[in-house]
């Protein structure tokens, strides 16, 4: 039967037991409930899911939950919508595989199911004929923002939002806490952690609907933004179209996201009014590098960045001398945690990364450009210079101000007093 | 009141947008009308005997007068010049276009307001007491709690499918104006032994077919668990709520069959479990939205006004109104006035954009720019000053807003029925027409005192027939119309469902019915005794025995 994940179509590699049968040696399984109770976990299969009615009780699915990777959930009927609390409280008891809708659920429903934690959604055929793949999209790209918290899907909680715009932590444990002092209590809990980790836990637990990634799809980007496909989907990446791009740029972003399935991707563009006042010819970058970034990134970016609580960065301590004491968590200006999950990465790390989940490379990374900005602002680099040396050649300019070092402001931002 | 920020407008807008595509994609014929039925139900239109109806929410019955000027532009534009104000404090239009809905949903939008969830086995607009506020016995506003709520309620992606419609109403003072005790959840605002404000949770409560008073679930919840608690309380329903039959699919089945206590144990397991941090708003929030409430400034004023006083001995009609129509303020030389839209042969709840425009005026000029809709179909000003009711009750005079019948024998309130309504078995409106007809007489509604007399036209009960202490419901006895009367229900503090006098009467029979229950109270009632104290007080058996025994 047809299944989606948040991206769309995607195909099914579990095999749903039939009464009796013997699990195919090293196949994914999925047994009905009833039988694991039996029978318990079968034997020789690769891995093992299970299949539960909408009235079980999803207390009782405790025990089985560290060995399962997968648990689909009966929808009856669309209207019958038990399923949405089932996934809630699976997913409050820790349950971390593929949680899978399995009914004639419509394309409506599509945002709502992700929501509360389904990865997956498999209708019946007929009903699949009916529902159009635009419809899917389209609703599941109809709504942007939620005003519930603790939800798991790429939309923004308004609660969260808010919060962020005042410029505030998330408190917990109802202690009030800077952003500092998160930043600090976060770096200790996750230092050392796999960057997959990491992203999982800030995806889902730490700033669940406050948090985006901000994405170059430059020379390295495909590795991080490989990890948030991984992690979830439907995660906001915000992509800065400067509108001076390669257009080999714009094109790697295209097929990069369609090739990992990411919903998220926003293009964040310059504000056209305060283009046509500071930069109408689109010379600026020649006298003033550093106000055709606040023009075209700095300031896009904070408008973008609004709404969040918290974002991802793909920087890491070997790219220049500045990043050398990158932090994993810090806090930016606007006062919002920003989270660098390949701080301890170096180039061979990535590049091996890269190789084995065989992601492509920016086309223009052979032709001698290890990174990758604006198409007049960027250079060659020659054999043993600094990867970045190629980044506003013959200034000392080199970052573009949407980034801090040293907890210090590398330019002004004028959003951030 | 709650203006909208960036994210709660785009959040409207959105839904707009997807709504235009959606009735696009119906008009064409690419989606059937099973398949565009849940989508339309969750925009608040239904299809009806004869047209679209669209059902709007006004947020615990709240609204500006721009708002109120809004509404009166749709109903000229769109409809037939007049709208319908429920007892859900919505308003609905009866005659809109399919192909013009995403263009009222916008104009809607434009005034910070939507039709959203007003319809669907979801949760429904929050109710609330109509004189929040500036009622002099609340503990606390509720309506910073509602719009909380309002919020967490708005597309909540686990609750859209519950297994039957869901309705919460807040209350903030002792008595209860918002009736929560027939609500799947009632929330009163309390204060414990340590002064702390909270909530006391009723569950369970509700009216149509099987009627119940709620339980207490929790005694007192901390006001920053309550997002959590109502996400526990409605999981639990989601789960374990009958699906099997959809007249038993409601909250206050499972709570019955479950018992208070058990439901009870089962979501306070829930709530332990969930992590409540995340799910509720922090202190800011709360604040920042208690602060679109916040009282406004009010003057310092005598409490007696010589300017009403004097009003009152100049004009009978106006010193009647001005005694029936108005509540107690907190603020001395305030009152909260009722506009009544119950006039003698009206349709109760209904008002005419002309109408709508006048009352909009006058919330600007007389009371600081904001109207509420009450459960009982009316229309409230809640901060008059005492020397401007003459000069208000003269401006609502020209629209004929002006019945002095707040409270009394002829403040019906009637669902639409059969003239509108595709569920109904009979009709509403005109039954509330003929007693209203009958009861005239300005003098003798005064002599009958506190009345409620409350119809609905089906088993729903839209028309909150089980709480009215005379209730009328009209049903279908192999095709002819029959009303079935009950007495002594209640909607307040002291809720009580009223008992079925016996067989039903024909539809030409109704006045006279009501008529005779009424002239055996005031030959049987005490001094100082309401209709519904002498019932309480004499029983059934002596007002059985007035309309059954043969004459």
């Amino acid at each position: 039967m047809p299944l989606r994940d948040a991206n769309g179509l995607t195909p099914d590699l579990w095999v749903r037991l039939s009464e009796g049968q013997v699990a195919p040696k090293g196949a994914k399984v999925i047994l009905p409930l009833a039988r694991l109770r039996e029978e318990g976990f079968p034997e020789g299969a690769g891995a093992v899911g299970v299949h539960v009615p909408n009235d079980a009780d999803a207390r009782t699915l405790q025990e089985f939950l560290p060995r399962l990777s997968l648990v689909s959930v009966a929808f009856p009927s669309f209207a019958d919508g038990r399923g949405f609390s089932i996934a809630r409280r699976l997913r409050g008891f820790g349950f971390r595989g593929e949680l899978r809708a399995a009914g004639p659920v419509i394309a409506d429903q599509y945002p709502m199911l992700l929501a509360v934690g389904f990865d997956t959604i498999e209708i019946p055929e007929a009903m699949a004929e009916r529902q159009k793949e635009e419809d899917w999209q389209e609703a599941r790209d109809s709504v942007s923002l939620t005003y519930q918290s603790g939800l798991r899907r790429g939309a923004v909680s308004i609660f969260e939002a808010r919060r962020a715009v005042r410029g505030e932590s998330r408190r917990r444990d109802g202690a009030a806490e800077t952003p500092e002092q998160m930043a600090a209590r976060l770096n200790a809990k996750y230092r050392g952690a796999e960057p997959q980790d990491v992203l999982w836990a800030a995806a889902h637990k730490e700033f669940p609907g406050g948090l985006a990634l901000v994405s170059s799809f430059g020379a390295e980007s495909a590795a991080l933004l490989h990890m948030v496909s991984q992690v979830d989907k439907s995660l906001p990446v915000l992509f800065l179209e400067t509108g001076m791009l390669f257009p080999a740029t714009l094109a790697y972003q295209q097929s990069l996201s369609e090739q990992l399935g990411l919903t998220g991707v926003r293009l964040v563009r310059p504000d056209a009014a305060e283009v046509k006042a500071e930069d109408p010819e689109g010379s600026l970058h020649g006298p003033d590098a550093d106000a055709c970034c606040d023009l075209r990134k700095t300031r896009p970016l904070e408008r973008a960045l609004a709404p969040f609580q918290a974002w991802v960065t793909g920087r890491k301590r070997f790219q220049t001398a500045d990043r050398a004491n990158l932090e994993l968590f810090e806090v930016d200006p606007a006062g919002r945690i920003k989270l660098n999950p390949l701080a301890d990465w170096d180039a061979r790390r990535i590049s091996e990364y890269m190789d084995a989940h065989d992601l492509p490379r920016h086309p223009m990374v052979a032709e001698g450009f290890p990174s990758l900005g604006c198409a007049p602002c960027t250079t060659k680099v020659r054999p043993g210079e600094d990867p970045r040396a190629g980044r506003w050649r013959g200034s000392d300019k080199t970052e573009c101000g949407i980034h801090i070092v040293d907890g210090k402001i590398v330019r002004g931002n004028p959003q951030a007093a | 009141m709650y203006r909208y920020d960036e994210f709660d407008a785009q959040i409207v807008n959105e839904r707009v947008a997807q709504f235009r595509g959606q009735v696009a994609r119906r008009l064409s014929g690419a989606l059937k009308e099973d398949e565009f039925r849940p989508l339309r139900l969750m925009n608040g239109l239904y299809l009806q005997l004869h047209a679209y109806m669209l059902r709007v929410a006004i947020p615990y019955g709240t609204l500006s007068a721009d708002q109120m000027r809004q509404l009166a532009m749709i109903a000229e534009r769109y409809d037939r010049g007049y709208g319908h104000f429920t007892t859900r404090q919505n308003i609905q239009y009866n005659w809109p276009k399919l192909a013009d809905v995403p263009d009222i949903l916008q104009h809607l939008a434009d005034v910070e307001m939507h039709a959203i969830q007003t319809s669907g086995n979801c949760i429904r607009n929050t109710t609330s007491d109509p004189f929040a506020g500036a009622a002099a016995d609340e503990i606390e506003d509720p309506r910073p709690t509602c719009e909380l709520i309002r919020q967490w309620s708005t597309l909540h992606p686990e609750f859209t499918f519950l297994g039957r419609k869901f309705k919460i109403a807040v209350t903030g003072a002792e008595t209860d104006r918002a009736a929560i005790r027939v609500h799947d959840i009632g929330i009163q605002i309390v204060r414990n032994a340590d002064g702390e404000v909270g909530y006391r949770m009723f569950v369970g409560g509700g009216q149509g077919r099987t009627p119940m008073i709620a339980p207490v679930i929790r005694d007192f919840l901390p006001r920053r668990d309550l997002l959590p608690w109502l996400e526990a309380a409605l999981r639990v329903y989601n789960l374990h709520g009958r699906r099997d039959n959809k007249y038993k699919a409601r909250i206050k089945i499972l709570v019955h069959e479950m018992g208070a206590e058990a439901y009870a144990k089962e979501v306070e397991e829930e709530f332990a479990r969930m992590d409540r941090e995340v799910i509720a708003p922090d202190q800011e929030e709360i604040d920042r939205i208690a602060a679109y409430f916040a009282a406004p400034a009010w003057e310092a004023l005598p409490e007696e006004s010589k300017r009403l006083e004097a009003g009152k001995k100049a004009d009978p009609a106006f010193a009647r109104w001005a005694e029936t129509n108005t509540h107690a303020h907190k603020a001395p030389g305030y009152v909260s006035v009722v506009i009544s839209l119950k006039p003698i042969g009206g349709a109760p709840g209904d008002a005419t954009a002309e109408q709508m425009r006048l009352m909009a005026s006058a919330a600007d000029t007389f009371s600081q720019g904001e109207l509420r809709i009450t459960h009982e179909q009316n229309v409230v000003l809640a901060h008059v000053k005492k020397d401007d009711l003459p000069s208000l009750y003269n401006m609502l005079k020209t629209q004929g807003l002006h019945a002095a019948n707040l409270g009394l024998v002829t403040d019906i309130i009637a669902c639409p029925g059969l003239d509108y309504c595709a569920l109904a078995t009979a009709r509403s409106i005109p039954v509330a027409q003929a007693i209203a007809q009958r009861f005239a007489d300005e003098d003798r509604q005064r002599e009958i005192g506190p009345l409620a007399i409350k119809i609905s036209g089906c088993i729903n009960a839209c028309g909150h027939h089980h709480v009215g202490h005379i209730g009328i419901l009209g049903l279908d006895k192999a095709g002819v119309e029959s009303y079935q009367i009950t007495l002594g229900g209640a909607p307040g503090e002291d809720a009580a469902i009223g008992t079925r006098t016996g067989p039903g009467f024909a539809f030409e029979e109704v006045p006279d019915v009501i008529e005779k229950l009424v002239d055996r109270y005031l030959a049987i009632r005490e001094p100082g005794e309401t209709f519904l104290q002498t019932y309480r007080r004499a029983g059934m058996p002596a007002f059985k025995e007035a309309i059954y025994a043969p004459a």
